[in-house]
């Protein structure tokens, strides 16, 4: 599976340049650049199906935000990608709350979303009229040293 | 204002909408994407006005048709001979169509057919369905045959069919310059053809003060002087002089742009990769001018480039001067038709901060 770091810029553009990478189907938004590098090695490690991914991470802006510009810009002109990925942080938020406010903030910017459907305990699934939006909330919200302490 | 344009069988592109078009339009897209086929289709539309060439005059050139026979290559080629070239895949059988909106509403289709040597308008009279504004006539497509009209009957049926706007319609269209490398090498045709009417305005001054500070030029003034047979236009330096052949080809490329703009008045430039052979600070201050003019004489800009300096460029000073943009990608399918996708200064910045580089938009 041919996975494209987008940022910073050089990382793509010799790929793309080349015609290494012709089209993406799947742009995975993270909130870090850890998580972007932390996902780059799970699927290397997993058995995944032939599609080309692009990858790219919010770091040093306010996530929400920042990760709703791209998704509207997308949905604005993307032709090709079939589903994007969000990967946010839990922070002090439940999983569903924190997945409802990408929601809300896609809703105010006036990208067409319809329901939040959960898939799993923290994974949800954004139905929107051009492509499939999943995100995935990452961290532990509660610390298990947090009552001993 | 064209706000938007429909080629259809012209080289490259079987068919191209563009809708959403802005004061200052962008082209960008990968090698073959119909850029240049574009605006030479415009150009080619305009001859439907004024058919004479102005400023390319190259081996004796003298009708826009015959240029943009040649224009890739200087090879003598002629409307009677080679004109299946102008058609995409040669295939001269339909017309050649570039349909204009314009902003109030009106629209006007001229088409080349392979039967008549340059572009007719799409406007019934009587029993026929086109007019010819260059020899002044009605004429039938179906049989190909052209009745002489006056002059004032073909004005007024066009000023009828675009609702009394005939006359801004003609020169709009008419007055279209395309400011493409090969003008580089004319330089001397084309200062004799505009340097007059810059002199006359004092519009000089607009190419001094971009030589001043965005060459690097200490120029003082630019004057004709005697070189032989032959007056050469100069810059006056504070110790010397240096023929404008001299410049730098940046400077050139610059001066060109400027003089063309300065001198088009309600009307549209077409300028193809105007960063060729600019250092960003030179190309920065062209584009800044150029903004200035475009704003000042309403000007419709359109432009193609392969770069992402100029965009950014382009958006910055724009913001700055309150000019409104649109970059459009195009994206040509293996039939030839060309899908265009309009991006706002907005997207581009956003495309930025996400790592896409706009000019690669065909992977997402």
């Amino acid at each position: 599976m041919p996975i494209v770091q987008l940022k910073p810029h050089e990382n793509a553009f010799y790929a793309l340049a080349r015609k290494i990478v012709k089209e993406l189907e799947v742009i995975v938004l993270c909130e870090g650049r850890t998580d972007a590098e932390v996902l780059k090695a799970i699927i290397k490690k997993l058995e995944l199906p032939d599609i080309n991914m692009g990858v790219t991470d919010c770091e040093g802006v306010p996530a929400i935000r920042e990760i709703t510009s791209y998704i509207a810009t997308l949905s604005q002109i993307s032709k090709k990608i079939k589903v994007i990925g969000v990967i946010i942080d839990a922070d002090e938020y439940d999983y569903e709350q924190r997945a409802r406010s990408v929601m809300n903030s896609l809703k105010s910017s006036g990208v067409p979303v319809k329901e939040l459907n959960a898939v799993d305990e923290n994974l949800f699934d954004i139905k929107n009229g051009k492509f499939p939006i999943l995100i995935l909330v990452s961290g532990i919200r509660d610390l298990p040293l947090k009552a001993i302490l | 204002m064209i706000t938007s344009l429909e080629i259809k069988n012209y080289r490259a592109i079987k068919s191209c909408k563009i809708e959403g078009l802005s004061r200052v339009n962008v082209f960008i897209g990968r090698n073959n994407s119909g850029k240049s086929s574009l605006l030479e289709a415009i150009y080619l539309a305009s001859a439907a006005f004024k058919f004479e060439e102005r400023l390319h005059k190259k081996d004796g050139i003298s009708d826009k048709i015959s240029y943009l026979l040649n224009r890739r290559g200087f090879r003598g080629l002629t409307w009677d001979r080679d004109r299946e070239v102008l058609w995409h895949m040669y295939k001269c059988e339909d017309p050649i169509e570039v349909e204009f909106v314009f902003c109030d509403g009106i629209k006007l289709k001229t088409k080349l057919f392979e039967w008549h040597e340059h572009p007719i308008l799409e406007v019934p009279y009587r029993d026929f369905d086109h007019m010819c504004l260059i020899h002044y006539g009605a004429v039938n497509s179906k049989n190909k045959s052209m009745m002489k009209t006056s002059t004032d009957l073909v004005m007024r049926v066009l000023d009828e069919f675009v609702g009394g706007r005939g006359e801004k319609v003609r020169r709009f269209l008419s007055d279209i310059e395309f400011i493409d490398a090969n003008l580089m090498r004319e330089i001397e045709h084309v200062e004799k053809i505009l340097w007059r009417d810059l002199l006359k305005y004092r519009l000089d001054k607009i190419i001094i003060r971009m030589l001043k500070s965005g060459y690097d030029v200490e120029a003082e003034d630019i004057t004709y002087v005697p070189y032989g047979e032959i007056f050469q236009l100069v810059v006056k330096l504070p110790d010397a002089i240096v023929r404008v052949d001299d410049l730098g080809d940046g400077a050139k490329v610059s001066m060109m742009i400027i003089m063309v703009a300065a001198l088009s008045k309600n009307t549209a430039v077409l300028i193809e990769k105007p960063e060729n052979h600019q250092h960003p600070s030179g190309l920065a201050k062209t584009l800044e001018i150029f903004l200035e003019m475009v704003m000042e004489n309403r000007v419709q800009a359109f432009i193609t480039t392969h770069s992402l300096e100029l965009i950014k460029l382009l958006n910055a000073i724009a913001r700055e001067k309150n000019v409104d943009v649109a970059i459009f990608f195009m994206e040509r399918d293996k039939a030839g038709n060309v899908n265009v996708r309009r991006l706002t200064p907005e997207n581009v910045s956003v495309l930025d901060r996400m790592g896409i580089d706009p000019r690669f938009l065909d992977i997402i």
